[in-house]
């Protein structure tokens, strides 16, 4: 017999402290597909992508305990966790050191030319890359491959006071786009 | 500090991506715990977030799942309704005996058995204990509307409104509850049936003979709704509107009516 459940984030907390098999299931089943997509956006290989998700889940499950409802959601917490496991790879030196990879300024130079002919993007990634070019590529430097403010200043040869406000605008319009799809989503329903 | 002018300036949304420097971060945790304004914006954002993420799901090779099961197998609790588990007790034959060694086997295939048998109906009382887990912090939530509902009832200036079926004047369709101090009204809409496709019901107060709006039935989750601030009413009264509500009511579709 199955008894399908479904849990909102408070019980899960709940349920998670329990430890069990079963929360990890629940987790794992609920969320392996959304944090797989996090990966596959920002590695852009899913081989990789693969192997990374069992860091991640096994990362979450032991951090669980330092997961603090007070300062954010549960699921926007693992994702910053996927996030950040995913970039911390990208800028370790043993990735860097890889043929695969391209010195960060001549990637910034190629933002541009590679994600031009990236069809298959998904989910967020494709509403950055609906933004203009000169917000898009702060996106892609702050979001997908982690730099600070100030080297994105130095990368792109700007001043911080404009790295900052184009990051406040790209992210503004990024949201405005996000609410739009929630809308046809919703309407879709 | 404007707490509005901080929400719009930017940073909750780079919070939630995880683009705050640390002093930012700690910054926007100690605000978030005194401000729940601040701490609704980010999860508002939160949620769109998660949504979009949820979108660009990409649903991993299958076997990444009993890999990381593997890993994590010493880790996991066990299930506390599940007692030890039965298992089969190396049975000491004399090899001589052959009897003995077939019972042995019979013995061992058994306790397989039932171990196997044992283990479905633990999986099954696990899964059921969790549905019950479930059901419990509903009625935990419910029982916390409720003590809400209680203290709105209860609280000094409270006075209670009975609205009545227009149709069948004996038969009550929703409490409203009117504090003459915070002129907060609430309306428990119990008796009202679902507002058929396309409509919803308004309530409307009617003061000095003119009705104005005291705003929608909109689903209230825990049995009441607040609704509109209305300072002086002589009666109250709801229609069936079109959905999103009117500035007049139709009065056609008068449902149920009560007098202060």
């Amino acid at each position: 017999m199955a008894i399908r459940l479904k849990y909102s984030e408070e019980e899960l907390v709940v349920l998670l402290n329990t430890r069990q098999e079963v929360a990890f299931e629940y987790l794992y089943d609920h969320y392996s597909g959304a944090l797989h997509g996090v990966l596959v956006n920002i590695l852009r290989d899913s081989e990789q992508a693969n192997d990374m998700l069992q860091e991640v889940f096994v990362k979450i499950w032991r951090k669980l305990d330092s997961y603090d409802p007070s300062k954010g959601r549960l699921f926007t917490w693992m994702i910053n966790i996927t996030r950040n496991t995913a970039i911390d790879f990208l800028r370790s030196s043993d990735f860097r050191k890889g043929s695969q990879i391209q010195e960060l300024s001549e990637s910034v130079n190629n933002i541009a030319a590679e994600s031009a002919s990236r069809e298959d993007c998904i989910g967020l990634r494709a509403l950055t890359n609906s933004l203009k070019e000169e917000l898009r590529v702060l996106i892609e430097l702050a979001y997908y491959q982690g730099l600070t403010h100030e080297e994105i200043a130095i990368e792109l040869d700007l001043p911080l006071g404009t790295v900052k406000t184009r990051l406040r605008t790209a992210i503004s319009q990024l949201r405005k786009l996000m609410l739009i799809v929630l809308i046809i989503l919703l309407l879709w329903i | 500090m404007d707490i509005r002018e901080y929400i719009s300036s930017g940073i909750v949304e780079r919070y939630v991506l995880g683009l705050t420097s640390r002093e930012e971060t700690a910054d926007i945790q100690q605000k978030m715990a005194a401000h729940p304004e601040i701490r609704q914006a980010v999860d508002n954002f939160s949620l769109e977030y998660e949504n979009q993420i949820q979108k660009g799901a990409v649903p991993p090779a299958p076997f990444i799942k009993e890999k990381i099961l593997e890993k994590l197998r010493n880790e996991f609790q066990a299930p506390a309704l599940i007692g030890t588990t039965s298992e089969a007790e190396p049975v000491v034959t004399p090899l001589w005996k052959q009897y003995w060694s077939v019972a042995s086997v019979l013995v061992a295939v058994a306790a397989l058995a039932f171990s196997v048998y044992f283990y479905d109906r633990s999986r099954e009382f696990e899964r059921k204990y969790h549905a019950l887990l479930e059901e419990k912090l509903l009625l935990a939530n419910n029982v916390k509307a409720l003590n809400e509902q209680l203290h709105i009832v209860n609280a000094a200036g409270t006075s209670t409104v009975i609205l009545k079926n227009v149709k069948a004047k004996d038969e009550t369709l929703a409490k409203l509850y009117w504090n003459n101090q915070t002129k907060e009204v609430y309306l428990a809409d119990a008796g009202l049936t679902a507002a058929p496709e396309g409509l919803q019901y308004q309530l409307w107060a009617i003061v000095d003979g003119e009705p104005v709006d005291a705003g929608l039935l909109d689903g209230c989750d825990a049995g009441i709704c607040k609704m509109k601030i209305i300072s002086s009413a002589q009666a109250f009264a709801i229609t069936l509107e079109k959905k999103g509500g009117s500035p007049t009511p139709n009065l056609e579709m008068l449902t149920a009516m009560g007098e202060v």
